[in-house]
């Protein structure tokens, strides 16, 4: 039984745009999963409807037996975090630490649980030095890590990351592999909105990809980089090590650099 | 669309001003009560040739309803008056107040339809071009512009909070109180966020030369045209008509 379903779900705005048609997703538990596609291909508005910040406007929502419909963003919190794109939208506080316990403390835990999430979830983020620091002093990169502590700190089953790799050296891509990697051993749902196909291929098994509008693809993540017509429909690149596989023609589902260069030994 | 086509829009932004200054002024100088509440029509008029009828319609009868209804009701019972209409228990309605009702409602619905009018058919833009033009400094121009801006700005920005609170944990949906409730936490991270945002504005301000010492030219112009000159003079003359009109009564 999935934890997490979207069946024939459907996005239309007030003024009548269609950001989202009919889209099926379902997602276990423990999984981490990497939504791609191109800018306006419905990837944040699908997202938001998984934690009720949209209602589907034709389908259904699922999470943990709870239609959307029938609950608030605020109840939903407890089973899906959203990090938003900007983190701008979502910082409220005059200091890191309040940032963090903020959702923890709304969701009613006692004090030293509060208090356990808060300092774990700044531990996985890196923000532990900044803990009293003003969120809006820190660089862009850094008030990202903010947001990811302040809902990883509400422990929900399914946590939603929005472009978390936009603007990110190499030591905080890093962070987000390793982040990923305990939140998922912990039996919790990863669901990353990602450009960075290099960032898919190290970090997800899984790939749904989305164009205009819909789910186009939806498989491992081998499978997905290697199905060239689903990549030029979604306006999406292999990644660069695949490209150069693809381009001396050897092999047909290299992903990283050791599988190139073991094919390439073999043409030795 | 319609809006760049129209040629009521078309009108440069002072002679577009001086049709809501004329409308108030007639609102005025007519007696009675009558004139000032078609006022609204007129402008609905104008607003249907500026291809904004339904947003200014809604707008403007959103804004002055509940006004109008508010001030009716407390004018027509506790403005001091002998003349009783209707009574109930203590309360009573007094013909001198439902006059005065009338006249400072059909003044509002006037003035306030006028500058509604105009805001719905002048770009914030061309208005501060225009105003540059006339010579006012670009430090006033500005605070004009960003004033104006500001309110729908903070909208924008107040729906986002209270989504980022919505998915904190925070419930925003439902009674008045749990709404009341999340309002007000909202308004720390608002006023925060404007001031934060006034210091990158200020920068990007300077980095394109804002208060550097010299003329400074627009790539984005507005043309008067023959019509602002007629409308400007048709105005003058019916406002003009009407004074003596009024004075020889």
């Amino acid at each position: 039984m999935s934890f997490l379903t979207l069946t024939n779900a459907s996005f239309a705005y007030p003024n009548g745009y269609k950001a989202v048609d009919r889209v099926n997703m379902s997602f276990n538990k423990g999984e981490s999963v990497a939504i791609v596609g191109q800018n306006g291909a419905g990837k944040t508005t699908t997202v938001k409807m998984m934690n009720g910040l949209l209602k589907p406007s034709e389908g259904d929502v699922v999470i943990d037996g709870w239609n959307t419909r029938d609950y608030t963003t605020a109840q939903i919190s407890r089973k899906v975090g959203y990090v938003f794109q900007n983190p701008d939208d979502q910082i409220f506080h005059n200091d890191v630490y309040s940032e963090i316990e903020f959702g923890p403390r709304k969701l009613g835990l006692p004090e030293e649980q509060v208090k356990a999430n808060v300092m774990k979830a700044a531990e996985l983020a890196g923000v532990v030095p900044f803990l009293k620091d003003n969120p809006y002093n820190l660089p862009y990169s850094m008030r990202k890590f903010v947001t990811i502590a302040s809902v990883i700190a509400m422990d929900s089953s399914v946590i939603i990351l929005d472009e978390p790799t936009a603007g990110q050296d190499l030591p905080a891509m890093e962070r987000l592999a390793n982040l990923i990697e305990t939140l998922n051993q912990e039996g919790k749902t990863i669901i990353t909105i990602t450009h960075d196909m290099e960032f898919v291929v190290n970090n997800f098994h899984r790939v749904i990809v989305m164009a205009n509008r819909q789910v186009i693809a939806d498989d491992d993540k081998r499978a997905i980089f290697w199905n060239l017509d689903v990549l030029e429909r979604a306006m999406l690149k292999q990644p660069h090590i695949s490209r150069l596989g693809y381009s001396l023609g050897i092999g047909h589902n290299i992903l990283a650099i050791p599988e190139l260069a073991d094919e390439l030994a073999k043409h030795k | 669309m319609n809006n760049e086509r129209s040629m009521l829009s078309r009108l440069y932004p002072t002679t577009k001003f001086m049709i809501t200054i004329a409308l108030c002024l007639a609102a005025f100088i007519v007696p009675g009560y009558g004139f000032s509440y078609a006022v609204l029509p007129i402008c609905m008029v104008l607003a249907y040739f500026a291809g904004s009828f339904k947003e200014f319609s809604n707008l403007a009868i959103k804004a002055l309803l509940m006004i109008v209804v508010f001030i009716f009701i407390l004018q027509s019972f506790f403005y001091p008056g002998h003349d009783i209409l209707w009574s109930w228990g203590i309360f009573s309605i007094k013909r001198e107040g439902v006059e005065f009702a009338l006249f400072l409602t059909s003044k509002i619905v006037a003035v306030a339809s006028a500058f509604i009018l105009f805001f719905r058919i002048t770009k914030v833009k061309d208005l501060v071009h225009s105003l540059e033009q006339i010579g006012l400094p670009s430090k006033v121009t500005y605070v004009i512009l960003s004033t104006l801006q500001l309110i729908p700005e903070m909208k924008k920005l107040t729906l986002v909070i209270m989504d980022a609170q919505k998915t904190r944990g925070v419930e925003t949906e439902g009674k008045l109180l749990v709404r009341m409730k999340a309002f007000l936490p909202t308004l720390s991270p608002l006023i925060l966020g404007s001031v934060a945002s006034t210091e990158e504005r200020v920068l990007t301000l300077e980095s394109r030369a804002f208060s550097a010492n010299v003329k400074k030219s627009s790539i984005y112009t507005l043309e008067k045209t023959k019509y602002d000159r007629l409308v400007q003079i048709l105005l003058i003359v019916l406002l003009a008509i009407l004074i003596v009109w009024r004075v020889a009564l």
